[in-house]
């Protein structure tokens, strides 16, 4: 691969590589600390890529474990919750109400291992197959399948447990008149 | 090797909902769902904490900073993965990963960055439909689109797909605004589609409404979704 090659291929990368940094750090600034150190760190070994294996998959290897040297120095980073619901999941309009659940799963899976969010990640957010992150990681892949089956279970119990996700009095029921004009099809897919 | 008693595993099932089985593997674990019901149960888990988490991050894909095209030595800004414009409604290709990533992914790509109703995933009101067919996508400075009606539906795909009957899934657009979809239950109509029943309670600037839903899949594997007021709600 030639440099010029190399550097269009890192940079299209980007923002897949900032959106899993941002799921293992917490945050977009330590996402992009992280990223920028993994960028460095790729540019200066170059030479240690394989042609013809895919380079987002050596960037991604790279990212995590950049991050998980700085978890094991620092130990237990824990992440502030209120830190995480600062970033909601766009930005182009001002409403917290509707990130709301975005913030809520960004923190449940934060409180994740640090070894079932990486999989989680991988997998379930960057859309990865199982055996691409089982390459990536240096993984059997019934590891991958044990660390994302608790991942997502875990996930899920913790989105499902009752909280108050709604004011008082707001049960959707008032009597206020009915504001649809008529019947209406939708197609989801 | 159908003959084994399979063991239902979290394992094999999220494996299963991934889609990550050979054909008859899937096939095998289909069939022993029906009689187990708590592995139903997980497997419906497993699919919620799929869809959850997948649109969770996509604030990191909106304006990369400059440091870090400068750390991977570029100039000009990759297009962002999620925002690519699709003309034209893709042919569904039973089992592709894309087939469960891409819709959420523009629902929610179009609630983040405001369209006006750029999707084929928009509501199409019948009878007011018109040719508003959107060409593309619309640039980010158009007015944010009916941002309740976007989080209802992308609130509503995940809850058709896996929600459990009585289970309650809320949804808010702009402040003031929310809603919330309570599934009823499933049948199979006479002529083989998987429907299920909700109701729709929304609330925008104190005004409350209430709807009945009806939504069956379509051989495509897409829901269509009928919504119907309810009256002197």
């Amino acid at each position: 691969m030639t440099d010029a090659a190399f550097d269009r291929e890192l940079v299209a990368a980007l923002p897949r590589l900032r959106r899993f940094a941002f799921g293992l750090a917490g945050s977009l600034d330590e996402a992009d600390d992280l990223v920028q150190a993994a960028c460095e760190r790729a540019l200066a070994r170059r030479d240690q890529y394989e042609p013809g294996t895919r380079l987002v998959s050596w960037m991604y290897r790279i990212v995590q474990t950049i991050w998980i040297d700085r978890v094991r120095r620092q130990r237990a980073v824990s992440v502030d919750p209120a830190l995480l619901a600062e970033y909601p999941g766009g930005d182009a309009v001002g409403e917290a109400e509707s990130r709301l659940a975005l913030a809520e799963v960004r923190q449940a899976i934060a409180v994740l291992s640090p070894e079932q969010r990486t999989v989680l990640l991988l997998v379930s957010v960057e859309g990865l197959a199982y055996r691409d992150a089982a390459e990536i990681l240096g993984l059997p892949i019934g590891t991958i399948m044990s660390r994302l089956a608790r991942a997502r279970l875990a996930l899920a119990k913790a989105l499902e447990e009752p909280k108050a996700r709604w004011g008082s009095g707001d049960r959707g029921s008032g009597d206020g008149a009915s504001n649809d004009r008529g019947a209406q099809v939708i197609k989801l897919r | 090797m159908n003959d084994l008693p399979l063991n239902l595993d979290p394992e094999l099932l999220v494996a299963y909902v991934d889609k990550e089985l050979p054909p008859a593997q899937m096939a095998a674990v289909e069939a022993a769902l029906m009689h187990n019901g708590a592995a139903r149960e997980t497997v419906r888990q497993l699919r919620i904490s799929a869809a959850a988490a997948a649109h969770a991050y996509d604030a990191a894909l909106n304006e990369l900073p400059d440091r870090l095209l400068l750390a991977a030595g570029a100039g000009e800004p990759p297009p962002a993965p999620q925002m690519q414009p699709r003309r034209q409604m893709e042919p569904r290709r039973p089992g592709a990963r894309l087939r469960r990533l891409l819709p959420l992914a523009a629902t929610l790509a179009a609630l983040a960055i405001g369209l006006a109703g750029g999707y084929e995933l928009r509501a199409l009101g019948i009878g007011a439909a018109g040719p508003e067919r959107a060409e593309g996508y619309e640039p980010a400075a158009a007015p944010p689109a009916d941002l309740l009606a976007a989080a209802f539906e992308s609130a509503l795909l995940p809850a058709l797909d896996g929600g459990a009957e009585g289970q309650a899934f809320a949804y808010a657009g702009k402040a003031g605004e929310r809603g919330r979809v309570e599934l009823g239950g499933r049948f199979t109509t006479g002529f083989g589609a998987e429907c299920r029943e909700f109701t729709r309670s929304e609330s925008r600037n104190g005004v409350s409404s209430r709807a009945g839903g009806l939504a069956c899949r379509g051989a495509d594997g897409s829901w269509n979704v009928l919504l119907i007021p309810v009256a002197g709600s």
